[in-house]
């Protein structure tokens, strides 16, 4: 097979206290940090997984097996080389690899055609961004998340959204451009060291 | 970039806009029983900060630090739906709000295509879900979740055994309930 290893980048990152703050317990091994990390991501792994491994039991078996190698892997995460989510979601992406790779009979096809993976690295990887960003969405403000939905998924236009809601049209457009803006701010923070 | 965003916010499917509530974390062997250390450092200016202030309150500072504690975290019970019923569960609310721990006890140990889920319901129809599990041979689980609104705000906590059909809504089969 010719599945591309996940990325590795040498450049680093100003990372946030926060990030800091999550790295020296992980260190530490304070059970705590790995909750709070579920508590975080745990919706966007999960999601991630399902969609990739198209089953939930499945999913729930690696779901386990990402957070016990986050728990194992956690004194050596470097804030400096990425954020807890890229973090947590490259590990997903490895665990969900090896077990797309495990269900595939080997070999597939003697003439070569072994060498597809029957869920692309290109299609696993839109995903993983996809459900990267939904991470970023989960931690908006409602108000603001609630908005974007109603104009990027329900393609709401703004006026529909204050009908809808009862909300001032200047309050929707006002937190339409401050959800956009927030998220823009933690797509570049995550994508410094990308 | 902005164009950009608005295109991936656009591709969004459903599940990404509302993910689903994931499993409960099933901690690490050895996780819970790790020590807790944490250095003491005295970090200088904030020290000598705090001394200051305590100098210049005097008694009056205990009692405004007293007076600030946060409330302490509240404890709700869940008892089973049917009459002779030994499950029963607890619901610790974080007094910082914005978590909640659930254990359950005496439940039907999960089967194959179900799941249990917990949620945040108000009558006929006001529901949120806040987190899925499963129960063990023994019938315990806990669970931690986030809380994603106030509590308060519906009148029971509930836990309903739910069929792997993909299915969010609530299967009308509650099997522990208690008053928030």
């Amino acid at each position: 097979m010719s599945a591309r290893l996940p990325r590795i980048s040498a450049s680093t990152r100003a990372p946030s206290r926060a990030d800091r703050r999550l790295a020296a317990r992980l260190r530490r091994r304070d059970p705590q940090a790995l909750r709070d990390l579920h508590t975080d991501l745990g919706a966007s792994v999960f999601g991630f997984l399902r969609h990739a491994l198209g089953d939930r039991g499945t999913a729930e078996d690696v779901m386990q097996q990402v957070f016990l190698e986050v728990w194992q892997r956690g004194p050596d995460y470097d804030p400096r080389r990425g954020s807890p989510l890229a973090w947590v979601m490259t590990i997903a992406r490895s665990r969900a690899i090896d077990h797309l790779r495990r269900r595939i009979p080997e070999p597939r096809d003697p003439s070569g055609a072994a060498d597809e993976d029957p869920r692309g690295d290109f299609e696993l990887d839109e995903l993983l961004e996809r459900w990267r960003l939904a991470a970023l969405l989960g931690r908006l403000p409602v108000q603001e998340a609630d908005v974007l939905r109603r104009r990027f998924y329900e393609g709401r236009s703004q006026a529909e959204i204050a009908e809808e809601t009862g909300v001032p049209l200047g309050t929707v457009k006002s937190r339409m451009v401050a959800g956009l803006a927030r998220l823009r701010e933690a797509l570049d923070q995550e994508e410094q060291a990308a | 970039m902005s164009d950009a965003l608005l295109t991936r916010l656009e591709a969004l499917g459903p599940d990404e806009w509302r993910p689903e509530a994931p499993p409960a974390l099933v901690m690490p062997p050895g996780a819970e029983a790790a020590p807790r250390r944490r250095a003491l450092t005295l970090r200088p200016l904030p020290a000598l900060a705090a001394v200051l202030l305590l100098l210049a309150l005097g008694a009056g500072g205990a009692l405004f630090v007293t007076s600030q504690d946060p409330a302490p975290s509240r404890t709700l019970t869940l008892t089973s739906l049917r009459p002779d019923g030994a499950a029963q569960g607890k619901v610790r609310l974080a007094r910082t709000g914005g978590r909640a721990t659930l254990a359950v006890s005496g439940l039907a140990p999960s089967r194959r295509g179900e799941f249990y889920e917990l949620w945040l319901l108000s009558p006929p129809g006001d529901l949120v879900s806040l987190g899925s599990f499963r129960v063990s041979a023994g019938g315990r689980a806990t669970l931690q979740v986030p809380l994603p609104v106030d509590p308060s705000r519906y009148r029971f906590l509930d836990v309903s055994v739910e069929p792997d059909d993909g299915d969010p809504a609530h299967s009308s089969h509650s099997v522990l309930r208690g008053r928030t």
